[in-house]
């Protein structure tokens, strides 16, 4: 572990970025349909007790980072190996994030160049400051926050003044709850909301611990409603046949933006939150399993290792996948069945409950 | 040295798992072997740059352990 | 003192001497040629074309009042034995000194490539210090020399300029013509394991029209310059023009693709799939089979899906993958068809004799001499073509899926 600090509102800044940066562009919880944005909002539910989970496993290991609290919990071996396959999983999971970015910049803006030299530039700037420690992630969050919030904004009203939304899209309300439920159990929990596994790595860090609760299951909250809101919005100004055929429904709904003829085309509005986003949600995962890294093999400057695992993330990110359809596929079907599902729930609840038993001898 | 190999060992992990999943997806073994293709087609420049970040990956190994080396001579 | 004396002397003459105005040309006694055309004529003198560049009416110079109302670009036409005889015997029509160093374009007509060859020719614009190894070699089709470089264009105004761009852009963009320039086609030209390969050129529409100012005041020229095949020369004389296909085909072959459209059939519907290739990567290699020298060429391709004109589920990986297989074997074809063409005509525009000097020379020495006639009509030649669909756009199912999924 590093000698840092990050305070409660810094914390809520990196999760809020975190959760949104993919999640706001892709076509979340498409799959229920015009109820995509209820299925968020129960998925957000869900979260929170989920996080709870994290946060009582927290709350026995304060100063501790999970990769060691787990070898306390079950032994020499078996935590080490637990510790190992999560910071596998965040190095995975960055790729994959990492090659959506690169596959967006280059479908949006930059067609003809490399994905490679597109993910490296992006993988670049992440070591840089994941090199440069925690501190300087949550403060460059704090400045891009109010970046994105203020675009966002604009975006806001540009869309509400071209009077583009069309509420009766949204109508019937709840055609097939089954699938809503569906949705939200088998996709939305575990992106954006159970991603926030990787912030374990980082609540140590915390300055004062007993705002944790509260700063993350506002931040949570937080985050549901506004991907709920934009789902919303995508949907009733798109309609949802369109919203359903979109890559990134986002975009397609700040494209259609005309305000008194001059004000249209703010596609580019759209690149810099996907910037800013795809920035944040690589690098808080690298940093984790820098972190990790670190302390499971006992190296001194973790910042060492920003730029190798950064590399291991940009290879792996150029073969996850032959192209994106096939990772768009593995990211609904397998990659949450298993990887997400054991890493985010099943393994902390059990974590959890050895905790329990063993401090209750005690 | 030992965080490239650190490194080294978690990619060849992490590529295994890549190709476990592309084998849950229902491609069958020759298919996923090409899993590698995003890196076949790459023009001049773009193997420039790969060239450029593991040479930066190398080198900073390599003086250190150089340094150590020098050191244990004095 | 006298040491003194001599030191200046000596500085003094240097002084005049090394300024260099020996050969000196003042810019307004040139006359800076555009492009070069040569045609032969019934007597079989050479016949030059200069296009050159009138200072005054380039739009975007000083006096840019002018453009507009005259052309860019005047031309005139000499003859002569040889080319250096020839132009300098144009000094009796021009008012200035012929000047070739910006000189980008040579063009040269399909019948003296086609009786002649360029042998000769091509000796004077090498030995030549003035003109450029990089000037661009065209083949005129169906049409003199002379009057193709006559006909103005509209967006480049200088009508060199607007081939060498339309060379350029369709090269990159399409792919089925070629930009070879001097250097490149004597190479390849002297080379016993390569036979050269030139862009033709030909005019659309009313050459008489298509040189007066006019032409340039309408929207629809009536005279415009594309880029048509592919000249294939053997021995230096041209002996067959590659189309569409074909020559798209020996592109691939030759490693010049940058993007081009591949469209393929699907479920019945003709050519409805469109993928765009954005990069590629040849590999040809030569090696010894059962004491044969044979060929082997990988090819692979990556790009976008562009247009999915058939209900097909373009999210699922499997089908990307049967796309994937289909658009190979259509690349694969084109190639096929090329090497084909190739070998029908004994040309090895491949260059598949150099691979072979590379890397087996003890058996070229053997099979240079009659590599074009014999042993390249002969050669095994091995395709494999992968194409790699990185993207499909920004969307993912076509709209008919929806429809169908409806309808079902």
């Amino acid at each position: 572990m590093e000698k840092a600090k990050i305070s409660a509102s810094q914390l809520f800044i990196l999760m809020i970025l975190f959760q949104l940066s993919n999640s706001l562009l892709i076509p979340l919880a498409i799959n229920a349909g015009r109820d995509s944005w209820l299925a968020i909002i129960i998925a957000m539910i869900v979260s929170i007790f989920l996080f709870s989970v994290y946060q009582a496993l927290y709350q026995y290991y304060p100063a501790l980072l999970p990769t060691d609290y787990m070898e306390k919990l079950i032994g020499k071996v078996f935590g080490r190996t637990l510790a190992f396959l999560y910071i596998l999983f965040f190095l995975f999971s960055a790729a994959r994030v990492l090659r959506e970015f690169g596959v967006m910049l280059l479908s949006l803006a930059f067609p003809e160049t490399p994905l490679f030299v597109m993910s490296a530039l992006l993988i670049l700037v992440v070591v840089y400051t994941v090199y440069k420690g925690i501190e300087v992630v949550a403060r460059t969050g704090e400045l891009l926050f109010v970046v994105m919030g203020l675009l966002g904004l604009f975006l806001l009203l540009l869309i509400a003044i071209s009077g583009l939304i069309d509420i009766s899209n949204l109508k019937p309300f709840l055609e097939e709850p089954s699938k809503v439920i569906k949705t939200a159990f088998t996709e939305t929990l575990y992106v954006p909301f159970g991603e926030i596994i990787v912030f374990t790595m980082i609540f140590p860090y915390l300055n004062q611990a007993r705002k944790l609760k509260k700063t993350a299951i506002f931040a949570i909250g937080t985050t549901g409603v506004i991907l709920a809101l934009t789902m919303a919005l995508n949907i009733s100004v798109l309609g949802l046949a369109l919203t359903e055929r979109a890559l990134f429904p986002l975009l397609s709904t700040i494209q259609s933006i005309e305000v008194g003829e001059f004000l249209e085309r703010v596609d580019v509005i759209f690149v810099l939150i996907l910037v800013i986003g795809g920035f944040f949600k690589v690098s808080v995962y690298v940093y984790g399993a820098v972190i990790g890294t670190a302390s499971l093999f006992n190296i001194k400057e973790p910042s060492r290792l920003a730029y190798p695992l950064g590399m291991v993330v940009l290879l792996l990110s150029m073969i996850v996948a032959n192209n994106y359809p096939q990772h768009l596929q593995e990211g609904l079907k397998v990659f949450p069945l298993y990887a997400q599902l054991p890493f985010q729930v099943i393994i902390p609840v059990l974590l959890l409950i050895i905790a329990f038993f063993k401090n209750k001898k005690t | 040295m030992k965080i490239l190999g650190i490194s080294l060992f978690m990619f060849i992990l992490l590529a295994g798992i890549s190709l476990g999943f592309d084998l849950l997806q229902g491609f069958n073994l020759s298919t996923i072997l090409k899993t590698f293709n995003p890196l076949y087609v790459m023009e001049l420049p773009e193997l420039t740059v790969l060239c450029l970040l593991i040479l930066i990956l190398i080198l900073r190994p390599v003086f250190s352990f150089l340094q150590k080396r020098q050191e244990k001579k004095r | 003192m006298n040491f003194k004396w001599i030191i200046s002397c000596f500085m003094i003459i240097c002084l005049t001497l090394l300024s260099g105005c020996w050969s000196s040309k003042e810019l307004t006694d040139l006359g800076i040629i555009s492009a070069y055309a040569l045609d032969k004529n019934e007597d079989g003198e050479y016949v030059g074309t200069f296009q050159i560049i009138n200072p005054m009416n380039v739009p975007g110079s000083l006096q840019g009042g002018a453009s507009g109302q005259r052309p860019a670009v005047t031309t005139f036409t000499e003859t002569g034995v040889n080319p250096t005889e020839l132009s300098n015997r144009a000094s009796r029509k021009i008012s200035r000194d012929l000047y070739y160093s910006h000189t980008s374009l040579l063009v040269i007509s399909e019948e003296l490539a086609r009786d002649e060859g360029l042998s000769a020719i091509l000796d004077s614009m090498e030995r030549a210090l003035e003109f450029r190894a990089t000037a661009k070699v065209v083949i005129t089709r169906g049409i003199k020399a002379g009057d193709f470089i006559k006909v103005l264009t509209g967006i480049d105004q200088i009508p060199a300029e607007n081939v060498l761009k339309t060379l350029d852009s369709t090269e990159k963009l399409y792919g089925e013509n070629i930009n070879t320039n001097l250097q490149e086609f004597i190479q390849s030209l002297t080379s016993t394991g390569k036979e050269p390969l030139v862009s033709g050129f030909s005019l659309l529409g009313d050459m008489e029209k298509g040189k007066t100012m006019e032409q340039l005041h309408s929207t629809d020229f009536d005279a415009i310059l594309e880029a048509n095949g592919l000249a294939v020369f053997k021995e230096g004389k041209l002996v067959n023009w590659l189309d569409g296909e074909k020559a798209r085909g020996t592109m691939w072959g030759l490693n010049r693709i940058h993007e081009t459209p591949v469209s393929i059939d699907w479920e019945n519907h003709k050519k409805a799939i469109a993928y765009r290739v954005i990069r590629q990567k040849t590999d040809v290699s030569a090696q010894m089979k059962d004491g044969k020298p044979a060929i082997s060429i990988t090819i692979r391709a990556e790009g976008d899906l562009r247009t999915v004109a058939v209900p097909v589920d373009v999210t699922d990986p499997h089908v990307l993958l049967a796309i994937e297989k289909a658009l190979g074997q259509e690349i694969k074809k084109e190639v096929e068809a090329a090497v084909q063409e190739a070998k029908e005509n004994k040309t090895d525009v491949f260059g598949f004799g150099e691979k072979l000097h590379q890397s087996e020379p003890d058996v070229w020495k053997k099979l240079e001499q009659e590599w074009q006639d014999v042993s390249f009509p002969e050669l095994d030649v091995d395709i494999t073509v992968e194409a790699f669909i990185r993207r499909t756009g920004v969307r993912n199912n076509p709209y008919l899926f929806d429809l169908e999924k409806k309808s079902d």
